[in-house]
Protein backbone atom coordinates (compact mmCIF):
# COMPACT_ATOMS: atom_id res chain seq x y z
CA UNK A 1 0.00 0.00 0.00
CA UNK A 2 2.87 2.79 0.69
CA UNK A 3 4.69 1.44 -2.17
CA UNK A 4 1.31 2.16 -4.30
CA UNK A 5 0.85 5.52 -3.13
CA UNK A 6 4.67 6.01 -3.30
CA UNK A 7 4.86 4.66 -6.71
CA UNK A 8 1.43 6.98 -7.65
CA UNK A 9 2.80 9.90 -6.99
CA UNK A 10 6.39 9.62 -8.39
CA UNK A 11 4.84 9.39 -11.48
CA UNK A 12 2.37 12.59 -10.75
CA UNK A 13 4.73 14.40 -9.99
CA UNK A 14 6.90 13.50 -13.45
CA UNK A 15 4.17 15.69 -14.64
CA UNK A 16 3.18 18.00 -12.17
CA UNK A 17 6.92 18.82 -12.30
CA UNK A 18 6.64 20.64 -16.00
CA UNK A 19 3.80 22.14 -15.62
CA UNK A 20 4.78 23.81 -12.67
CA UNK A 21 8.68 24.74 -14.23
CA UNK A 22 6.41 26.47 -17.09
CA UNK A 23 3.27 28.15 -14.53
CA UNK A 24 2.22 30.29 -17.94
CA UNK A 25 0.57 27.00 -18.89
CA UNK A 26 -1.48 26.84 -15.87
CA UNK A 27 -2.83 30.41 -16.91
CA UNK A 28 -3.22 29.39 -20.61
CA UNK A 29 -4.97 26.31 -19.40
CA UNK A 30 -7.68 27.81 -17.89
CA UNK A 31 -8.02 30.61 -19.77
CA UNK A 32 -11.56 29.55 -21.34
CA UNK A 33 -13.27 29.81 -18.50
CA UNK A 34 -11.96 32.68 -17.02
CA UNK A 35 -12.80 34.63 -20.18
CA UNK A 36 -16.16 33.21 -20.30
CA UNK A 37 -16.34 34.18 -16.18
CA UNK A 38 -15.70 37.69 -17.41
CA UNK A 39 -17.54 37.72 -20.70
CA UNK A 40 -20.99 36.21 -19.52
CA UNK A 41 -20.75 37.78 -16.03
CA UNK A 42 -20.29 40.98 -17.08
CA UNK A 43 -22.82 40.73 -20.42
CA UNK A 44 -25.92 39.48 -18.68
CA UNK A 45 -25.41 41.11 -15.52
CA UNK A 46 -29.07 41.69 -15.71
CA UNK A 47 -30.46 38.63 -16.39
CA UNK A 48 -31.27 38.10 -12.94
CA UNK A 49 -33.70 40.23 -12.96
CA UNK A 50 -36.21 37.48 -14.60
CA UNK A 51 -38.13 35.54 -12.52
CA UNK A 52 -36.18 32.68 -11.41
CA UNK A 53 -33.08 33.06 -10.59
CA UNK A 54 -32.69 33.38 -6.74
CA UNK A 55 -29.42 34.70 -6.61
CA UNK A 56 -28.35 38.35 -6.75
CA UNK A 57 -25.18 38.06 -8.74
CA UNK A 58 -25.18 36.21 -11.90
CA UNK A 59 -21.36 36.02 -11.35
CA UNK A 60 -22.00 33.82 -8.42
CA UNK A 61 -24.93 32.24 -10.51
CA UNK A 62 -22.24 30.69 -12.94
CA UNK A 63 -19.18 30.46 -10.60
CA UNK A 64 -19.93 26.62 -10.16
CA UNK A 65 -20.35 26.06 -13.72
CA UNK A 66 -16.84 27.88 -14.84
CA UNK A 67 -15.39 25.36 -12.11
CA UNK A 68 -17.27 22.49 -13.67
CA UNK A 69 -15.73 23.59 -17.41
CA UNK A 70 -12.30 24.35 -16.30
CA UNK A 71 -12.28 20.92 -15.10
CA UNK A 72 -14.11 19.06 -18.33
CA UNK A 73 -11.53 20.85 -20.66
CA UNK A 74 -8.29 20.32 -18.62
CA UNK A 75 -9.84 16.78 -18.04
CA UNK A 76 -10.66 15.61 -21.58
CA UNK A 77 -6.84 16.39 -22.45
CA UNK A 78 -5.41 13.94 -19.63
CA UNK A 79 -5.27 11.17 -22.66
CA UNK A 80 -2.54 13.49 -24.72
CA UNK A 81 0.24 12.32 -21.88
CA UNK A 82 -0.83 9.00 -21.71
CA UNK A 83 -0.58 9.07 -25.49
CA UNK A 84 2.59 10.35 -25.32
CA UNK A 85 4.02 8.16 -23.52
CA UNK A 86 2.61 5.46 -25.04
CA UNK A 87 3.95 6.39 -28.59
CA UNK A 88 7.49 6.74 -27.37
CA UNK A 89 7.58 3.65 -25.48
CA UNK A 90 7.60 4.80 -21.50
CA UNK A 91 4.26 3.17 -20.90
CA UNK A 92 5.80 -0.54 -21.67
CA UNK A 93 8.50 0.79 -20.19
CA UNK A 94 6.46 1.45 -17.11
CA UNK A 95 4.47 -1.78 -17.60
CA UNK A 96 7.88 -4.35 -17.15
CA UNK A 97 8.91 -2.30 -14.04
CA UNK A 98 7.65 -3.76 -10.03
CA UNK A 99 4.37 -1.29 -9.91
CA UNK A 100 0.74 -2.25 -9.66
CA UNK A 101 -1.09 -1.53 -13.38
CA UNK A 102 -3.49 0.70 -11.67
CA UNK A 103 -0.89 3.41 -10.87
CA UNK A 104 0.13 4.28 -14.24
CA UNK A 105 -3.66 5.53 -14.40
CA UNK A 106 -3.96 6.77 -10.40
CA UNK A 107 -0.42 9.02 -11.17
CA UNK A 108 -2.92 10.92 -13.62
CA UNK A 109 -5.56 11.33 -11.92
CA UNK A 110 -3.50 12.78 -8.83
CA UNK A 111 -1.52 15.31 -11.16
CA UNK A 112 -4.87 16.20 -12.44
CA UNK A 113 -6.54 17.04 -8.73
CA UNK A 114 -3.06 19.50 -8.11
CA UNK A 115 -3.16 21.36 -10.96
CA UNK A 116 -7.20 21.72 -10.69
CA UNK A 117 -7.23 23.17 -6.90
CA UNK A 118 -4.37 25.59 -8.04
CA UNK A 119 -6.67 26.78 -10.71
CA UNK A 120 -9.81 26.96 -8.33
CA UNK A 121 -8.15 29.10 -5.67
CA UNK A 122 -7.38 31.45 -9.20
CA UNK A 123 -10.87 31.43 -10.24
CA UNK A 124 -12.27 31.96 -6.52
CA UNK A 125 -10.18 34.56 -6.30
CA UNK A 126 -11.33 36.26 -9.43
CA UNK A 127 -14.78 35.96 -8.70
CA UNK A 128 -14.90 37.22 -5.23
CA UNK A 129 -13.01 40.37 -7.01
CA UNK A 130 -15.74 40.49 -9.85
CA UNK A 131 -17.90 40.67 -6.44
CA UNK A 132 -19.53 37.02 -5.63
CA UNK A 133 -19.62 37.06 -1.82
CA UNK A 134 -20.08 33.46 -0.30
CA UNK A 135 -20.12 32.30 3.36
CA UNK A 136 -18.72 29.09 3.01
CA UNK A 137 -17.38 26.37 5.82
CA UNK A 138 -14.66 24.74 5.62
CA UNK A 139 -17.12 21.15 4.86
CA UNK A 140 -18.87 23.25 1.93
CA UNK A 141 -15.10 24.57 0.69
CA UNK A 142 -14.33 20.69 0.45
CA UNK A 143 -17.50 19.33 -0.78
CA UNK A 144 -17.25 22.32 -3.37
CA UNK A 145 -13.93 21.43 -4.84
CA UNK A 146 -14.47 17.43 -4.39
CA UNK A 147 -17.44 17.59 -6.99
CA UNK A 148 -16.24 19.21 -9.84
CA UNK A 149 -12.92 17.02 -9.60
CA UNK A 150 -15.01 14.01 -9.28
CA UNK A 151 -16.22 14.90 -12.64
CA UNK A 152 -13.21 15.61 -13.78
CA UNK A 153 -11.05 12.53 -12.68
CA UNK A 154 -14.20 10.48 -14.41
CA UNK A 155 -13.74 12.80 -17.97
CA UNK A 156 -10.04 12.25 -17.45
CA UNK A 157 -10.09 8.31 -17.60
CA UNK A 158 -12.74 8.91 -19.95
CA UNK A 159 -9.52 10.50 -22.28
CA UNK A 160 -7.10 8.25 -21.15
CA UNK A 161 -9.34 5.33 -22.47
CA UNK A 162 -9.85 6.99 -25.97
CA UNK A 163 -6.28 7.51 -26.12
CA UNK A 164 -5.53 3.47 -25.47
CA UNK A 165 -7.81 2.78 -27.86
CA UNK A 166 -8.13 5.61 -30.90
CA UNK A 167 -4.09 5.76 -29.93
CA UNK A 168 -4.27 9.21 -32.08
CA UNK A 169 -3.99 12.62 -30.81
CA UNK A 170 -7.01 14.26 -33.34
CA UNK A 171 -9.46 11.20 -32.84
CA UNK A 172 -9.20 11.65 -28.95
CA UNK A 173 -9.37 15.33 -28.31
CA UNK A 174 -12.03 15.77 -31.52
CA UNK A 175 -14.46 13.54 -29.94
CA UNK A 176 -14.06 15.08 -26.37
CA UNK A 177 -14.29 18.21 -27.81
CA UNK A 178 -17.80 17.27 -30.13
CA UNK A 179 -19.33 16.30 -26.52
CA UNK A 180 -17.69 19.19 -23.69
CA UNK A 181 -19.13 22.55 -25.32
CA UNK A 182 -22.81 21.24 -26.39
CA UNK A 183 -23.25 19.41 -22.97
CA UNK A 184 -22.35 22.91 -20.89
CA UNK A 185 -25.19 24.36 -22.68
CA UNK A 186 -27.39 21.40 -21.88
CA UNK A 187 -27.00 21.81 -18.20
CA UNK A 188 -27.15 24.75 -15.78
CA UNK A 189 -24.62 26.11 -16.35
CA UNK A 190 -25.98 29.77 -17.25
CA UNK A 191 -29.47 29.35 -16.83
CA UNK A 192 -31.51 27.08 -13.81
CA UNK A 193 -33.98 24.34 -15.02
CA UNK A 194 -36.73 25.70 -14.49
CA UNK A 195 -36.45 28.30 -17.05
CA UNK A 196 -34.98 26.13 -20.05
CA UNK A 197 -36.83 24.56 -22.51
CA UNK A 198 -38.29 21.01 -21.79
CA UNK A 199 -36.24 19.52 -23.76
CA UNK A 200 -32.92 20.90 -22.70
CA UNK A 201 -34.44 20.00 -19.23
CA UNK A 202 -34.51 16.55 -19.54
CA UNK A 203 -31.26 16.11 -21.10
CA UNK A 204 -29.88 18.11 -18.14
CA UNK A 205 -31.15 15.82 -15.79
CA UNK A 206 -29.43 12.95 -17.36
CA UNK A 207 -26.36 15.45 -17.69
CA UNK A 208 -23.61 14.35 -15.80
CA UNK A 209 -22.14 17.89 -15.88
CA UNK A 210 -25.50 19.04 -14.58
CA UNK A 211 -25.12 17.06 -11.55
CA UNK A 212 -21.97 18.22 -10.41
CA UNK A 213 -22.87 22.02 -11.34
CA UNK A 214 -25.81 21.36 -9.13
CA UNK A 215 -23.83 19.69 -6.59
CA UNK A 216 -21.26 22.48 -6.15
CA UNK A 217 -23.91 25.35 -6.60
CA UNK A 218 -25.77 23.89 -4.05
CA UNK A 219 -22.86 24.52 -1.32
CA UNK A 220 -22.79 27.81 -1.97
CA UNK A 221 -26.27 29.00 -1.16
CA UNK A 222 -27.35 30.53 1.84
CA UNK A 223 -29.44 27.33 3.21
CA UNK A 224 -28.32 24.45 2.06
CA UNK A 225 -30.58 21.55 0.31
CA UNK A 226 -28.10 18.73 1.84
CA UNK A 227 -30.54 16.01 -0.34
CA UNK A 228 -29.81 17.65 -3.38
CA UNK A 229 -25.98 18.48 -2.67
CA UNK A 230 -25.49 14.70 -1.92
CA UNK A 231 -27.34 13.42 -4.40
CA UNK A 232 -25.84 15.14 -7.15
CA UNK A 233 -22.74 14.36 -5.60
CA UNK A 234 -23.21 10.29 -5.16
CA UNK A 235 -23.91 10.90 -8.68
CA UNK A 236 -20.99 12.62 -9.93
CA UNK A 237 -18.72 9.95 -7.48
CA UNK A 238 -20.26 7.22 -9.32
CA UNK A 239 -19.64 8.47 -12.77
CA UNK A 240 -16.48 9.26 -11.56
CA UNK A 241 -16.26 5.46 -10.51
CA UNK A 242 -17.67 3.83 -13.51
CA UNK A 243 -15.23 5.89 -15.73
CA UNK A 244 -12.28 4.58 -13.94
CA UNK A 245 -13.69 1.17 -14.35
CA UNK A 246 -13.61 1.80 -17.92
CA UNK A 247 -10.13 2.92 -18.20
CA UNK A 248 -8.67 0.01 -16.32
CA UNK A 249 -10.69 -2.14 -18.98
CA UNK A 250 -9.64 -0.11 -21.88
CA UNK A 251 -5.89 -0.63 -20.26
CA UNK A 252 -6.26 -4.34 -20.30
CA UNK A 253 -7.41 -4.23 -24.28
CA UNK A 254 -4.46 -2.10 -24.45
CA UNK A 255 -1.96 -5.13 -22.78
CA UNK A 256 -3.23 -7.36 -24.61
CA UNK A 257 -2.67 -5.43 -27.93
CA UNK A 258 1.41 -5.71 -27.18
CA UNK B 1 23.17 -19.38 -4.76
CA UNK B 2 21.83 -22.65 -6.34
CA UNK B 3 20.51 -20.56 -9.81
CA UNK B 4 23.89 -19.28 -10.26
CA UNK B 5 25.38 -22.32 -10.97
CA UNK B 6 26.89 -22.84 -14.43
CA UNK B 7 24.51 -25.74 -15.65
CA UNK B 8 21.33 -24.33 -14.64
CA UNK B 9 19.22 -22.87 -17.59
CA UNK B 10 18.43 -18.93 -16.14
CA UNK B 11 15.82 -18.55 -18.94
CA UNK B 12 13.33 -21.57 -20.06
CA UNK B 13 11.71 -20.79 -23.42
CA UNK B 14 9.34 -24.26 -24.64
CA UNK B 15 7.38 -23.97 -27.57
CA UNK B 16 5.95 -20.31 -27.40
CA UNK B 17 3.62 -19.68 -30.06
CA UNK B 18 2.17 -15.86 -30.45
CA UNK B 19 -0.64 -14.96 -33.21
CA UNK B 20 -1.34 -10.88 -33.05
CA UNK B 21 -4.67 -9.94 -34.26
CA UNK B 22 -4.77 -10.00 -38.03
CA UNK B 23 -3.48 -13.62 -37.71
CA UNK B 24 -0.05 -12.79 -37.87
CA UNK B 25 2.49 -15.48 -36.45
CA UNK B 26 4.74 -13.68 -34.34
CA UNK B 27 5.98 -16.83 -32.89
CA UNK B 28 5.57 -20.43 -33.87
CA UNK B 29 6.97 -23.03 -31.58
CA UNK B 30 10.06 -21.16 -30.12
CA UNK B 31 12.07 -23.07 -27.87
CA UNK B 32 15.72 -22.21 -26.30
CA UNK B 33 17.02 -22.58 -23.28
CA UNK B 34 20.14 -19.73 -21.86
CA UNK B 35 22.67 -20.93 -19.30
CA UNK B 36 22.74 -18.74 -16.16
CA UNK B 37 25.48 -16.09 -16.43
CA UNK B 38 25.71 -16.56 -20.26
CA UNK B 39 25.24 -14.05 -22.87
CA UNK B 40 22.53 -15.38 -25.38
CA UNK B 41 22.32 -13.67 -28.80
CA UNK B 42 19.10 -13.89 -30.94
CA UNK B 43 19.42 -12.79 -34.67
CA UNK B 44 17.24 -12.74 -37.35
CA UNK B 45 15.20 -11.12 -40.14
CA UNK B 46 13.09 -8.11 -39.72
CA UNK B 47 9.78 -9.30 -38.20
CA UNK B 48 11.28 -12.64 -37.05
CA UNK B 49 9.96 -12.61 -33.61
CA UNK B 50 12.74 -10.96 -31.85
CA UNK B 51 10.71 -8.26 -29.89
CA UNK B 52 7.82 -10.78 -29.41
CA UNK B 53 10.12 -13.25 -27.30
CA UNK B 54 11.59 -10.38 -25.17
CA UNK B 55 8.01 -8.88 -24.83
CA UNK B 56 7.06 -12.29 -23.46
CA UNK B 57 9.98 -13.00 -21.20
CA UNK B 58 9.91 -9.26 -19.79
CA UNK B 59 5.85 -9.85 -18.97
CA UNK B 60 4.60 -7.55 -21.57
CA UNK B 61 2.77 -9.57 -23.58
CA UNK B 62 1.22 -13.32 -23.52
CA UNK B 63 1.69 -15.89 -25.43
CA UNK B 64 -0.97 -18.22 -26.90
CA UNK B 65 0.01 -21.56 -26.08
CA UNK B 66 3.67 -22.55 -24.83
CA UNK B 67 6.16 -21.79 -21.38
CA UNK B 68 8.66 -19.53 -20.39
CA UNK B 69 10.54 -19.25 -17.15
CA UNK B 70 12.74 -16.96 -15.97
CA UNK B 71 14.59 -18.06 -12.53
CA UNK B 72 12.38 -21.09 -12.66
CA UNK B 73 9.80 -18.61 -12.23
CA UNK B 74 6.65 -18.83 -14.67
CA UNK B 75 6.22 -16.16 -16.63
CA UNK B 76 2.06 -16.22 -17.28
CA UNK B 77 1.46 -16.88 -13.34
CA UNK B 78 4.00 -14.77 -11.52
CA UNK B 79 5.14 -11.61 -13.89
CA UNK B 80 5.23 -9.47 -10.49
CA UNK B 81 7.96 -11.94 -9.22
CA UNK B 82 9.76 -11.64 -12.49
CA UNK B 83 9.53 -7.87 -12.85
CA UNK B 84 11.21 -7.67 -9.76
CA UNK B 85 14.45 -9.37 -10.88
CA UNK B 86 14.56 -8.61 -14.53
CA UNK B 87 15.84 -5.66 -16.25
CA UNK B 88 14.81 -4.22 -19.78
CA UNK B 89 16.10 -2.09 -22.87
CA UNK B 90 13.57 -2.49 -25.75
CA UNK B 91 13.87 -1.87 -28.90
CA UNK B 92 11.62 1.26 -28.74
CA UNK B 93 12.91 4.01 -27.07
CA UNK B 94 11.30 4.62 -23.22
CA UNK B 95 12.15 8.05 -22.36
CA UNK B 96 10.29 10.45 -20.75
CA UNK B 97 10.03 13.65 -22.51
CA UNK B 98 9.79 16.96 -20.54
CA UNK B 99 12.02 15.68 -17.75
CA UNK B 100 15.91 16.01 -17.91
CA UNK B 101 17.99 12.65 -18.05
CA UNK B 102 19.08 12.50 -14.27
CA UNK B 103 15.21 12.79 -13.40
CA UNK B 104 14.15 9.91 -15.74
CA UNK B 105 16.80 8.17 -13.88
CA UNK B 106 15.68 8.90 -10.57
CA UNK B 107 12.23 7.89 -11.76
CA UNK B 108 13.09 4.67 -12.81
CA UNK B 109 14.99 3.76 -9.85
CA UNK B 110 12.07 4.66 -7.66
CA UNK B 111 10.22 2.12 -9.48
CA UNK B 112 12.42 -0.35 -8.60
CA UNK B 113 12.33 0.39 -4.82
CA UNK B 114 15.59 2.47 -4.67
CA UNK B 115 16.43 5.51 -3.19
CA UNK B 116 18.28 8.26 -1.46
CA UNK B 117 21.69 8.58 -1.17
CA UNK B 118 22.13 5.04 -2.35
CA UNK B 119 19.76 6.24 -5.73
CA UNK B 120 22.17 9.73 -6.21
CA UNK B 121 25.00 7.64 -6.23
CA UNK B 122 24.20 4.98 -8.54
CA UNK B 123 22.40 7.66 -11.02
CA UNK B 124 25.45 9.49 -10.97
CA UNK B 125 27.66 6.08 -11.57
CA UNK B 126 25.76 5.34 -14.28
CA UNK B 127 26.30 9.51 -15.91
CA UNK B 128 29.76 8.49 -15.64
CA UNK B 129 30.01 5.31 -17.33
CA UNK B 130 27.99 6.49 -20.34
CA UNK B 131 29.19 9.31 -20.65
CA UNK B 132 25.93 11.54 -20.32
CA UNK B 133 27.60 14.27 -18.28
CA UNK B 134 26.83 16.87 -19.95
CA UNK B 135 23.35 15.75 -21.13
CA UNK B 136 22.28 14.64 -17.56
CA UNK B 137 20.30 17.99 -16.26
CA UNK B 138 18.87 18.65 -19.52
CA UNK B 139 15.18 18.04 -20.85
CA UNK B 140 15.56 14.58 -23.11
CA UNK B 141 13.37 16.55 -25.69
CA UNK B 142 17.37 18.23 -26.90
CA UNK B 143 18.99 14.52 -26.58
CA UNK B 144 20.19 13.03 -30.04
CA UNK B 145 19.38 9.50 -31.20
CA UNK B 146 22.37 7.98 -29.50
CA UNK B 147 22.06 10.02 -26.27
CA UNK B 148 18.55 8.80 -25.99
CA UNK B 149 19.75 5.20 -26.37
CA UNK B 150 22.34 5.46 -23.60
CA UNK B 151 20.06 7.10 -21.29
CA UNK B 152 17.72 3.54 -22.39
CA UNK B 153 20.23 1.31 -21.29
CA UNK B 154 21.10 3.36 -18.21
CA UNK B 155 17.65 2.61 -16.76
CA UNK B 156 17.86 -0.91 -17.94
CA UNK B 157 20.41 -1.66 -15.42
CA UNK B 158 19.60 1.51 -13.05
CA UNK B 159 18.75 -1.62 -10.04
CA UNK B 160 21.11 -4.21 -10.53
CA UNK B 161 18.99 -6.90 -12.31
CA UNK B 162 19.73 -10.71 -12.09
CA UNK B 163 18.69 -11.16 -15.67
CA UNK B 164 18.88 -8.84 -18.24
CA UNK B 165 17.29 -8.05 -21.78
CA UNK B 166 18.74 -6.10 -24.47
CA UNK B 167 16.64 -5.65 -27.94
CA UNK B 168 19.36 -3.86 -30.26
CA UNK B 169 20.41 -1.89 -27.13
CA UNK B 170 23.48 -0.54 -29.38
CA UNK B 171 21.44 0.46 -32.79
CA UNK B 172 22.60 4.39 -33.20
CA UNK B 173 25.06 4.63 -31.03
CA UNK B 174 28.41 5.86 -32.68
CA UNK B 175 31.84 3.16 -32.52
CA UNK B 176 33.13 4.72 -29.15
CA UNK B 177 29.86 4.44 -27.57
CA UNK B 178 28.85 0.82 -28.68
CA UNK B 179 32.42 -0.24 -27.78
CA UNK B 180 31.74 1.28 -23.90
CA UNK B 181 28.46 -0.71 -23.59
CA UNK B 182 30.49 -4.05 -25.35
CA UNK B 183 32.50 -3.34 -22.19
CA UNK B 184 29.45 -3.04 -19.80
CA UNK B 185 27.75 -6.00 -20.99
CA UNK B 186 30.94 -8.66 -20.92
CA UNK B 187 31.02 -7.11 -17.56
CA UNK B 188 27.72 -7.30 -16.53
CA UNK B 189 28.03 -11.48 -17.86
CA UNK B 190 31.59 -12.37 -16.39
CA UNK B 191 31.87 -9.94 -13.02
CA UNK B 192 28.60 -9.92 -11.77
CA UNK B 193 27.04 -13.17 -13.56
CA UNK B 194 24.16 -11.34 -15.31
CA UNK B 195 22.50 -13.39 -17.90
CA UNK B 196 21.39 -11.35 -20.53
CA UNK B 197 19.56 -12.04 -24.09
CA UNK B 198 20.62 -10.03 -26.77
CA UNK B 199 19.20 -9.24 -29.73
CA UNK B 200 20.75 -7.09 -32.90
CA UNK B 201 21.59 -7.16 -36.51
CA UNK B 202 25.33 -6.60 -35.94
CA UNK B 203 26.71 -9.61 -36.66
CA UNK B 204 29.77 -8.59 -35.25
CA UNK B 205 28.70 -7.57 -32.06
CA UNK B 206 26.85 -10.91 -31.68
CA UNK B 207 30.20 -12.62 -32.48
CA UNK B 208 32.02 -10.51 -30.18
CA UNK B 209 29.76 -11.01 -27.18
CA UNK B 210 27.28 -14.03 -27.31
CA UNK B 211 28.27 -17.39 -25.57
CA UNK B 212 25.27 -18.85 -27.70
CA UNK B 213 23.57 -17.84 -30.37
CA UNK B 214 20.23 -18.89 -31.90
CA UNK B 215 19.02 -17.46 -35.22
CA UNK B 216 15.39 -17.32 -35.85
CA UNK B 217 12.98 -16.58 -38.34
CA UNK B 218 9.14 -16.73 -38.73
CA UNK B 219 9.16 -17.25 -35.32
CA UNK B 220 10.98 -20.56 -34.82
CA UNK B 221 14.56 -21.35 -33.93
CA UNK B 222 16.73 -22.34 -37.06
CA UNK B 223 19.69 -23.13 -35.89
CA UNK B 224 20.99 -22.71 -32.32
CA UNK B 225 24.73 -23.16 -30.58
CA UNK B 226 27.66 -20.98 -29.69
CA UNK B 227 29.43 -18.70 -32.05
CA UNK B 228 32.15 -20.91 -33.37
CA UNK B 229 30.18 -24.21 -33.84
CA UNK B 230 28.05 -22.00 -35.99
CA UNK B 231 31.39 -20.89 -38.07
CA UNK B 232 32.52 -24.71 -38.10
CA UNK B 233 29.55 -26.03 -39.64
CA UNK B 234 30.20 -24.08 -42.87
CA UNK B 235 33.05 -25.47 -44.90
CA UNK B 236 36.00 -23.77 -43.37
CA UNK B 237 38.18 -20.20 -44.72
CA UNK B 238 38.31 -18.15 -47.35
CA UNK B 239 42.25 -17.32 -48.59
CA UNK B 240 42.37 -14.54 -50.69
CA UNK B 241 45.42 -13.71 -52.44
CA UNK B 242 46.52 -10.56 -54.11
CA UNK B 243 48.87 -11.00 -57.34
CA UNK B 244 51.57 -8.66 -58.93
CA UNK B 245 50.28 -8.49 -61.73
CA UNK B 246 47.21 -9.11 -64.18
CA UNK B 247 47.73 -12.24 -65.72
CA UNK B 248 45.12 -12.17 -67.59
CA UNK B 249 46.33 -15.10 -70.00
CA UNK B 250 47.69 -17.73 -67.66
CA UNK B 251 44.59 -17.33 -65.38
CA UNK B 252 42.32 -20.00 -66.55
CA UNK B 253 44.84 -22.50 -66.26
CA UNK B 254 45.46 -21.16 -62.54
CA UNK B 255 41.76 -21.91 -61.57
CA UNK B 256 42.66 -25.64 -63.42
CA UNK B 257 45.27 -26.24 -61.08
CA UNK B 258 44.42 -24.79 -57.93
CA UNK B 259 40.68 -26.41 -58.21
CA UNK B 260 42.72 -30.09 -58.35
CA UNK B 261 44.90 -28.95 -54.95
CA UNK B 262 43.27 -31.22 -51.80
CA UNK B 263 41.46 -29.12 -49.66
CA UNK B 264 39.97 -26.35 -51.86
CA UNK B 265 36.51 -26.16 -52.84
CA UNK B 266 36.31 -23.29 -54.73
CA UNK B 267 37.94 -20.65 -56.88
CA UNK B 268 37.23 -17.24 -57.45
CA UNK B 269 39.13 -14.98 -59.85
CA UNK B 270 38.96 -11.18 -60.75
CA UNK B 271 41.68 -9.80 -62.40
CA UNK B 272 43.99 -9.33 -59.70
CA UNK B 273 43.03 -11.27 -56.82
CA UNK B 274 42.53 -15.00 -56.27
CA UNK B 275 39.59 -15.93 -53.26
CA UNK B 276 39.68 -19.79 -52.57
CA UNK B 277 36.91 -21.43 -50.34
CA UNK B 278 39.12 -23.84 -48.18
CA UNK B 279 38.53 -26.17 -45.51
CA UNK B 280 41.26 -24.92 -43.21
CA UNK B 281 43.37 -22.16 -44.50
CA UNK B 282 46.31 -22.48 -42.31
CA UNK B 283 47.36 -25.83 -42.99
CA UNK B 284 46.82 -25.38 -47.01
CA UNK B 285 48.38 -22.09 -47.16
CA UNK B 286 51.80 -23.42 -47.63
CA UNK B 287 50.70 -25.81 -51.15
CA UNK B 288 49.08 -23.02 -52.49
CA UNK B 289 52.00 -20.89 -52.35
CA UNK B 290 54.22 -23.49 -54.12
CA UNK B 291 51.52 -24.47 -56.94
CA UNK B 292 51.72 -20.34 -57.75
CA UNK B 293 55.11 -20.05 -57.60
CA UNK B 294 55.71 -23.21 -59.95
CA UNK B 295 53.30 -21.32 -62.61
CA UNK B 296 55.58 -18.27 -62.24
CA UNK B 297 53.03 -16.54 -60.75
CA UNK B 298 54.11 -13.25 -58.44
CA UNK B 299 52.45 -12.97 -55.07
CA UNK B 300 51.89 -9.61 -53.34
CA UNK B 301 49.99 -10.13 -50.44
CA UNK B 302 47.79 -13.27 -48.68
CA UNK B 303 45.35 -13.23 -45.83
CA UNK B 304 43.10 -15.89 -44.64
CA UNK B 305 39.43 -14.75 -43.31
CA UNK B 306 37.60 -17.10 -40.83
CA UNK B 307 34.31 -17.71 -41.59
CA UNK B 308 31.84 -14.92 -40.15
CA UNK B 309 28.26 -14.79 -38.87
CA UNK B 310 27.30 -13.25 -41.76
CA UNK B 311 27.76 -16.36 -43.92
CA UNK B 312 26.08 -18.39 -41.21
CA UNK B 313 23.38 -15.68 -41.37
CA UNK B 314 23.14 -15.56 -45.36
CA UNK B 315 23.27 -19.19 -45.07
CA UNK B 316 20.26 -20.04 -42.52
CA UNK B 317 17.94 -17.24 -43.55
CA UNK B 318 18.52 -16.50 -46.88
CA UNK B 319 19.22 -12.86 -46.50
CA UNK B 320 21.80 -10.39 -46.02
CA UNK B 321 21.88 -8.21 -43.32
CA UNK B 322 22.22 -4.65 -43.72
CA UNK B 323 24.24 -2.68 -41.46
N1 LIG C 1 1.76 -5.21 -31.24
C1 LIG C 1 1.71 -5.90 -32.41
N2 LIG C 1 0.54 -6.00 -33.08
C2 LIG C 1 0.47 -6.70 -34.22
N3 LIG C 1 1.51 -7.33 -34.80
C3 LIG C 1 2.70 -7.26 -34.19
C4 LIG C 1 2.87 -6.53 -32.97
N4 LIG C 1 4.15 -6.65 -32.60
C5 LIG C 1 4.77 -7.39 -33.54
N5 LIG C 1 3.91 -7.77 -34.50
C6 LIG C 1 4.20 -8.64 -35.66
O1 LIG C 1 4.84 -9.81 -35.21
C7 LIG C 1 5.92 -10.18 -36.05
C8 LIG C 1 7.19 -10.27 -35.25
O2 LIG C 1 7.56 -8.98 -34.81
P1 LIG C 1 8.82 -8.69 -33.89
O3 LIG C 1 8.70 -7.27 -33.46
O4 LIG C 1 8.91 -9.72 -32.83
O5 LIG C 1 10.03 -8.85 -34.91
P2 LIG C 1 11.59 -8.62 -34.68
O6 LIG C 1 12.25 -9.91 -34.90
O7 LIG C 1 11.81 -7.95 -33.40
O8 LIG C 1 11.91 -7.63 -35.89
P3 LIG C 1 12.93 -6.39 -35.97
O9 LIG C 1 14.25 -6.92 -36.32
O10 LIG C 1 12.37 -5.58 -37.08
O11 LIG C 1 12.88 -5.67 -34.68
C9 LIG C 1 5.95 -9.13 -37.16
O12 LIG C 1 5.28 -9.66 -38.27
C10 LIG C 1 5.19 -7.97 -36.59
O13 LIG C 1 4.53 -7.28 -37.61
MG1 LIG D 1 12.52 -6.17 -32.83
Amino acid sequence: MKKLIKDTWNLAFRRIRPTFRRPMTIFMSMAQPIIWLLLFGNLFKGIIQVPGFFTDSYVEYILPGMIVMNTLFIGIYTGMGTLTDLNYGALERFLVTPINKIVIIFSELVQLIVLLLVQFIMIMLLALTMGARFTLSISSIIIFLTIPILLGLGVSALSISLALITRKHEAMITALQFFTLPLMFLSSAFMPRNLMPAWIRTISIVNPIDWAILGARGVLSSQINWTEVITNGAMVLLFGVICVLISLQSFKKFQNSI
Amino acid sequence: MLLKNQNTFAIEVNNLVKTYKGGIKALDGLTFNIRSGSIYGLLGPNGAGKSTTVKILTTLSKPDSGEANVLGIDVLSQPDKIRRIIGCVSQKSGVCYDSTGRENLILQGQLYGMGGKYLKERVDELINILKLEEAANRSTLTYSGGMLRKLDIAMGIIHNPQILFLDEPTTGLDPEARATLWEIILNLSKQEQVTILLTSHYLDEIDRLADRVAIIDQGKVIIEGSPRELKDKLAGDVIKIELLKNYSNSIFHVEDVLKKQEGVIEVKIKSKELQLQVSRGASILPNILQVLQSLSIEVASVEIIPPSLDVVYLKYTGKRIEA
